[in-house]
C-alpha cells in the first residue's frame, strides 16, 4: 500500500469538500462482503475529502480490483477515550446493513491510523452534486425522492437504537444508480449500550446548522434530533443552503434557541415547491421533540407520493454531471464547533 | 377485524417452532428453516420489548421465559446464531440480554440458568473467533459480565486468556469489541478480579506483558491505560505493590515514555508515576532511579508540558520531579 503521505505530494488538485461529504460508490449496497484487513492489498490513490482528523481516499481494492472509499483516522489525535467512542462508531457501522445506509468493508489498524473501507459512491453527497450543478436546490420530485430513500435508512437505524447525529445533505451519498445512503456515523452514538458516559469528553457533534435545540442544550436527546436535522436537510435541498449557514456557529445556536423553528419560504426559491413539503419540514422543525413524528410515521407523509424510483435521480440529476473525481473543488469551509457530548 | 391476520402465536408455539426449524438447519431445505427463525425471533423480540402500538405483556413474557429454559433455547440459539440471518443475529442478543435482565423479586432466573451452563458463556467467547458472529457475541457477553457470579466463572475458567488473543485481532471492530469485554471482566466486579489476579499473577502479566509491547498500536495504548486502571484500583492493592517491585516492570514502563506516539507516553506516565511515588521502594527500582536520576529529571522537565491545563498532570509530574531529585 502507498503510504498516504506519498500520496499528497503527487496529487494535482486537492478538493476541499469536508469528509464524509464525498464518497463513494460503484459497488452498490448489495456490496456488503468483508474485504481483507491487509493494508498490502489495497493501492491508495488521491484523496477525496478531508476532516479535522480524517482524509478520505479513492482506493482500489486489489484482489477483487474494486474501488473503494478508504478514510484514514490518526487515532493518536484522538484522546484517552474517544478510542471508545470510534469502537461504538464502526460497531454501528458493521451492525447495520440496508439499502439506505453505507456498509463498511472493513475496519483494520496499521501504525496509529485506523482505515475505514466502504464502497465508493461515484455520485457523491447530494450537497457536492447540488455545489456543481444546482446551486439554489433540486427540483420537488428529486427532493422527495432524495428524502424518501434517506428516510427509509433513517427508519432502519432507529429501529435498530442508533441516532445518526450527522443527518444532512453533506452525509447523504448517491451511486451511479441512483441510491442514496446515509453516510458518516462520525459522531453517531448508539442508545442500546448504556455504558460509562460520564467525565469531559469533548466530542465534535456536527456543525450547529442542522442540530436540533434538545442536542444545543445539552439536555439529553433521543432519536428525534435527527428527525430535526432532517427537516433542516430538506431546506437545504430546496435552496441550496441550511437556514441559518452563513452565520458563526455561536449565532446559529442563539438563533436557533431563541427564534421560532426555521421553515421554508416559498416565495424565495428558484424552484417551485408545494405546500406539501413546507408542512413536511414544518412538521419536522418543532422545538418540542415529542411533536415530531418518527421516520416511520413521516414516511407515510402525503409529500412522499411524490417520490420517484431511484433511477429518476439518475435522468434528473446525474446525467450531464461529470464523474466526481473530475469535479471543480469546492471552496466551501466547514463552519464546526466542538461542545461537551451530552450525559445520556 | 381483519380476517387476514393469522392470530398470534403463543410462546409455546413459538418455543417449539424455533426449536423444530433449529434442528432443520443441517437439512435439506436449510433456507426455509434461516427464513422462519427469522420471523419467529422478530415475534419473540416483539413478545419481550413491545412495539410502537402495545407494551409487553408480564404473563406472556413469564411464559416466554419458561418456555425458553425449558426448551433450552439459549443454548441453541447461541450454538446456531452463525447459521443465521444478519438481523437475527442482531434478535439473539436482543432477546438474550432481555432475559438476562429480568428478574422476579431479587432473583434473576437468566443467570441462575446459566450459572449451572457455563458452557453458553464459553461459547459465546469463542464467538469472537467468527467475525460473522463477534459483535453479537460480544453484546451478549457485556450483558452477562454485569453479574457477577458470571464474571467467576469466567474468572475461573481457562477461557478468560482466550482474550489476550482476540483482543489482538486485526479487525478494529472485532479486536476492540473484544478489549471492551477484556476490561469489563477485570474491572467491573473488584474482590473476585483482584482474588483472580492475586492467584493467578505470574501467567496474567506475563500475557499482559505482551499487550503491552504488541506492534498493534490500538492493543498497546488500550493495555496501558487499562493497566494503570487496575493498578490505581484500591481493592488491588497488593497487586500494585507486587507489580511496582519488579524492576523489568519499571524498565518496560520508562521505554514507553519514550514511545513514538504521545499518548501512549501519557498513558506510561500515569503508570510510571506509581513507582516512583511508592514510599517503600526495594533496592533494584531504586537503583534503577538513581542512576537514571539525571537523565530522568531532564525528561520529565520537558515532558509534555503542553498540557498546561491539565492541573492533576502538573502537579502529579511536579510530585514525581521532587521524588527523584531526592533520591539519595
Amino acid at each position: 500500500m502507498r503510504r498516504p503521505s506519498s500520496v499528497h505530494s503527487g496529487s494535482g488538485y486537492i478538493p476541499t469538500s469536508p469528509v464524509g461529504s464525498v464518497a463513494p460508490a460503484a459497488l452498490g449496497q448489495h456490496d456488503d462482503q468483508l474485504f481483507s484487513n491487509n493494508p498490502e492489498d489495497y493501492d491508495i490513490r488521491l484523496p477525496i475529502g478531508y476532516g479535522s482528523s480524517a482524509v478520505v481516499y479513492n482506493a482500489y481494492y486489489k484482489p477483487l480490483n474494486k474501488r473503494v472509499a478508504i478514510k484514514v483516522i490518526d487515532l493518536d489525535m484522538f484522546e484517552r477515550n474517544q478510542i471508545d467512542e470510534l469502537r461504538r462508531e464502526t460497531q454501528v457501522m458493521s451492525l447495520c446493513k440496508h439499502p439506505n445506509v453505507l456498509r463498511v468493508n472493513g475496519a483494520f489498524v496499521a501504525d496509529s491510523k485506523l482505515y475505514i473501507v466502504t464502497p465508493y459512491l461515484s455520485a457523491g453527497s447530494c450537497l457536492d452534486i447540488m455545489k456543481t450543478a444546482y446551486p439554489d436546490g433540486f427540483d420537488e420530485v428529486s427532493i422527495a425522492t432524495i428524502l424518501k430513500q434517506a428516510l427509509q435508512g433513517l427508519d432502519y437505524l432507529h429501529k435498530n437504537g442508533h441516532i445518526h447525529r450527522q443527518v444532512r445533505a453533506g452525509n447523504l451519498l448517491m451511486d451511479d444508480d441512483g441510491s442514496v445512503l446515509l453516510a458518516d456515523f462520525g459522531v453517531s452514538s448508539s442508545l442500546m449500550e448504556n455504558g460509562d458516559r460520564r467525565g469531559m469528553r469533548k466530542t465534535f457533534v456536527g456543525t450547529p446548522c442542522w442540530m436540533a435545540p434538545e442536542v444545543m442544550e445539552q439536555a439529553g436527546y433521543d432519536y428525534k434530533a435527527d428527525i430535526w436535522s432532517f427537516g433542516i436537510t430538506a431546506i437545504e435541498l430546496a435552496t441550496g443552503h441550511a437556514p441559518f449557514a452563513k452565520y458563526p456557529p455561536i449565532k446559529v445556536l442563539m438563533l436557533t434557541l431563541s427564534n421560532d423553528p426555521p421553515t421554508l419560504d416559498r416565495d424565495s426559491t428558484k424552484h417551485r415547491y408545494s405546500r406539501l413539503l413546507k408542512e413536511m419540514i414544518d412538521s419536522c422543525l418543532q422545538k418540542d421533540p415529542a411533536r415530531r413524528p418518527s421516520a416511520e410515521k413521516l414516511l407515510n407523509h402525503s409529500f412522499f407520493k411524490q417520490a420517484k424510483k431511484k433511477s429518476y435521480l439518475v435522468t434528473a440529476l446525474l446525467q450531464n454531471l461529470p464523474p466526481l473525481e473530475q469535479r471543480p473543488p469546492k471552496s466551501m469551509k466547514e463552519k464546526t464547533t466542538f461542545i461537551p457530548k451530552p450525559k445520556l | 377485524m381483519n380476517f387476514f391476520k393469522p392470530k398470534p402465536k403463543t410462546p409455546h408455539e413459538l418455543a417449539r417452532n424455533l426449536k423444530e426449524y433449529i434442528q432443520k438447519l443441517d437439512g435439506p431445505d436449510k433456507r426455509r428453516a434461516t427464513e422462519e427463525i427469522s420471523k419467529i425471533l422478530v415475534a419473540i423480540k416483539t413478545m419481550l420489548y413491545g412495539d410502537s402500538e402495545n407494551d409487553p405483556v408480564p404473563e406472556i413474557v413469564a411464559q416466554l421465559a419458561q418456555e425458553v429454559y425449558s426448551n433450552n433455547l439459549l443454548q441453541l440459539l447461541v450454538d446456531n446464531i452463525a447459521k443465521f440471518e444478519f438481523e437475527a443475529k442482531k434478535d439473539v442478543a436482543q432477546i438474550f440480554n432481555n432475559l438476562l435482565r429480568r428478574h422476579i423479586g431479587s432473583r434473576s432466573p437468566t443467570v441462575e440458568y446459566l450459572c449451572t451452563r457455563d458452557y453458553i458463556l464459553f461459547t459465546l467467547i469463542h464467538g469472537y473467533e467468527n467475525q460473522e458472529i463477534a459483535l453479537n457475541c460480544g453484546m451478549i457477553l457485556r450483558e452477562c459480565l454485569r453479574h457477577e457470579v458470571l464474571t467467576k466463572i469466567i474468572l475461573n475458567s481457562q477461557q478468560v486468556y482466550k482474550f489476550f488473543d482476540y483482543v489482538e485481532m486485526n479487525t478494529f471492530d472485532i479486536a476492540s469489541d473484544a478489549f471492551a469485554t477484556f476490561k469489563e471482566i477485570l474491572t467491573r466486579h473488584k474482590a473476585p478480579v483482584a482474588e483472580f489476579l492475586e492467584r493467578n499473577y505470574d501467567v496474567f502479566f506475563e500475557k499482559y506483558t505482551l499487550l503491552l509491547q504488541s506492534t498493534n498500536y490500538v492493543t498497546k495504548r488500550q493495555s496501558l491505560k487499562l493497566l494503570g486502571e487496575i493498578l490505581l484500583d484500591r481493592a488491588n492493592f497488593t497487586i500494585m505493590t507486587r507489580y511496582i517491585a519488579s524492576a523489568d516492570n519499571l524498565k518496560l514502563m520508562m521505554n514507553l515514555l519514550k514511545d513514538r506516539s504521545r499518548n501512549i507516553q501519557f498513558e506510561a506516565f500515569h503508570v510510571f508515576k506509581v513507582f516512583v511515588a511508592n514510599p517503600n521502594k526495594n533496592k533494584p527500582v531504586l537503583d534503577i532511579l538513581s542512576k537514571n536520576q539525571d537523565r530522568l529529571i531532564a525528561f520529565l522537565s520537558s515532558f509534555h508540558n503542553d498540557r498546561s491545563d491539565d492541573e492533576q498532570f502538573n502537579d502529579e509530574k511536579a510530585f514525581l520531579l521532587k521524588q527523584i531529585q531526592d533520591l539519595r
